[in-house]
């Protein structure tokens, strides 16, 4: 993180800081934007230690990578107090400071300590704040319980947000979450709405009669991105009532000599 | 045709000798304000609909500040105002910005919650944790409201957090007693020793106007119903003075008042003959140099609204990009 901060700093800046982290931290997460651009752009990955996952920083600004330095570089001595700082930050945010908070989480010492802040982006209704936490970002892969990993998934699906951005939507698929996903479209279909095409990827493991019969529906349906995604179910699938389906389905025919995977999809 | 429904349309108080009035009345400001956009240096949206954002975005609004005050009955504890606080520095500006409208705001501890003293203690000692937030662009909404010793002292104490924050105040000047309240506001400013050019005088009227301006300070004007400016004399008010320091908002809260009150005093200007440059400087430009002191806003913030922000690297997704709102058509019985 600190070489990301030197590449993109200026003199000035990167002396403030380290001014700042010495005389004082939460100050300086405070009146960052003051001293440090906003404007800046900071595109990178960031790992997070002894782990595979990363943090991808496109979007960003300097500022923000900044703030979590900061934050990073509270007295950590002393958990409870270490998790007050945080919490003091967290309570008095405005908008940027909490995506920073957010952005960061997986980062900082004490992380899983810090899984409230996780769950209260989730509930949060400030776009910014949400997006923050929930996309290229791996704390809830990391920390999140099924539970919590599944209100993620389908408050995203529910804000017509792209799931794809979410890190881990593989590793972290579960079948209550497929079951609820179900369920979702039954109550979107009722009101003469729709659901986003790629959200059946994470049906395809768990193909029980309900999701059956609703891969069959999307696969009769008029829309093609729905028929497609039905073919991409039923083409990963192991269960052999897709693979036969795979072979049988007229509305299939026309993908079978064409490219179709899940990418075309991801367009809301 | 037209003849009939004018005479239909125009109440008989009207009739007669001010036949301006009668065109006036029933026209439609929003073409003669048609490219013009705006900001609102005053307005209370915490206490507003969706429905208004919808109608200040039609107008040409394209900034407003929202000062903090009380909420028409008094708070009982801290959290209420750190509450209130959090929401004008993060809900409320996000709920701005899905209408394209620029939100900021003035950070303070209102006159008449001043009167609580045992509280007022307690949210001085908060205040400091907002005052330099992205975004606050002043102290305010602060100064006397019953004229009490208290008033004075929490006035005082907050004029000295907005030097030390190198930041303008935005000050509320008394309904009762005005007059007197505002010069005392103005020798307490500068008693505290702060710069005339930091400090926004609120809430003028015609006389109180005079002396502001002849002292080096900003002049506001809010156009209000019934208790505070009405815009034809605040028309009056432009063609006197001119606009240099002065500035007109909508104060627009909780009571009966109008969010549009800057759009269409722009228009009726218009109509009166004012200048466009004029026009521009009282309702949009003095307002953003006159906050822009505190570097948390400028012109620039609205020369280039394209924002680059994270939403705008989701392509293809609408709720996320340049997160404007669907629009439903009212008149519609049908909700889909």
């Amino acid at each position: 993180m600190k070489d990301i901060i030197l590449h993109h700093c200026n003199e000035s800046e990167w002396t403030w800081i380290n001014h700042q982290i010495s005389k004082n931290p939460l100050l300086g997460f405070v009146a960052t934007p003051r001293h440090v651009s906003k404007n800046r752009q900071v595109d990178a990955s960031i790992p997070i230690d002894n782990t595979d996952y990363l943090i991808q920083t496109q979007g960003w600004t300097l500022d923000r990578l900044v703030r979590i330095y900061f934050l990073f570089h509270l007295n950590s001595d002393d958990g409870v107090k270490y998790r007050q700082s945080i919490q003091q930050l967290f309570e008095t945010a405005e908008i940027n400071e909490a995506v920073a908070i957010v952005s960061g989480l997986a980062l900082l010492p004490y992380a899983q300590e810090l899984k409230f802040y996780g769950t209260e982006a989730v509930r949060s209704n400030i776009g910014q704040v949400f997006d923050a936490f929930a996309f290229n970002n791996p704390y809830a892969a990391m920390y999140f319980s099924e539970a919590e990993w599944n209100q993620l998934i389908l408050k995203t699906i529910f804000n017509q947000k792209p799931i794809h951005l979410i890190t881990g939507l593989k590793e972290r698929n579960n079948e209550t979450l497929a079951i609820s996903i179900s369920d979702f479209a039954h109550e979107r279909w009722a009101a003469g709405r729709t659901v986003p095409a790629q959200v059946w990827r994470l049906v395809t493991d768990f193909l029980n009669s309900q999701i059956w019969e609703d891969i069959r529906f999307l696969a009769n349906s008029n829309s093609v991105s729905d028929q497609k995604a039905a073919y991409l179910v039923c083409q990963q699938s192991q269960d052999k009532k897709a693979t036969d389906f795979l072979q049988n389905h007229t509305k299939f025919q026309s993908f079978k000599n064409t490219l179709v995977h899940w990418e075309q999809l991801e367009q809301l | 045709m037209c003849n009939r429904l004018e005479s239909e349309m125009n109440p008989p108080h009207f009739t007669g000798s001010e036949s301006q009035d009668m065109e006036k009345v029933n026209v439609d400001f929003m073409a003669h304000i048609e490219n013009m956009t705006f900001f609102d240096p005053h307005i209370h949206m915490t206490s507003r609909t969706t429905d208004d954002y919808q109608a200040l975005a039609d107008a040409g609004i394209v900034g407003i500040i929202e000062p903090a005050f009380w909420l028409g009955q008094p708070r009982t504890g801290l959290s209420t105002f750190k509450d209130y606080y959090n929401s004008l520095i993060g809900w409320e500006r996000f709920r701005s910005s899905q209408f394209g409208i620029k939100h900021y705001c003035t950070i303070g501890l209102n006159s008449r919650e001043a009167n609580n003293e045992a509280l007022a203690e307690q949210v001085m000692e908060i205040l400091p944790l907002y005052i330099y937030k992205e975004g606050v662009v002043g102290v305010g909404e602060i100064g006397f409201d019953d004229q009490t010793a208290a008033e004075e002292k929490y006035y005082r104490l907050q004029l000295d957090l907005a030097k030390e924050g190198q930041l303008p105040v935005q000050v509320h000047t008394p309904h009762r007693d005005k007059k007197k309240g505002t010069i005392k506001s103005m020798d307490i400013a500068i008693e505290q020793g702060l710069e005339p050019e930091m400090v926004i005088i609120d809430h003028n009227n015609e006389e109180t106007v005079a002396e502001v301006l002849d002292r080096g300070f900003w002049a506001a004007f809010t156009i209000y119903p019934f208790t505070k400016m009405g815009n034809e004399r605040m028309v009056e008010i432009v063609k006197k003075y001119g606009s240099e320091r002065i500035m007109v908002n909508s104060a627009a809260d909780w009571g009966i008042s109008d969010p549009l009150a800057v759009a269409k005093t722009a228009a009726l200007m218009k109509m009166k003959g004012i200048s466009i440059s004029d026009i521009k400087k009282v309702t949009y430009s003095n307002a953003i140099a006159a906050f822009g002191q505190s570097n948390q806003i400028s012109f620039e913030d609205f020369e280039q609204p394209v924002v680059i922000d994270q939403s705008a690297t989701y392509s293809g997704n609408t709720i996320l990009r340049g997160g404007q709102q669907p629009r439903i058509d009212k008149k519609s019985i049908i909700i889909e």
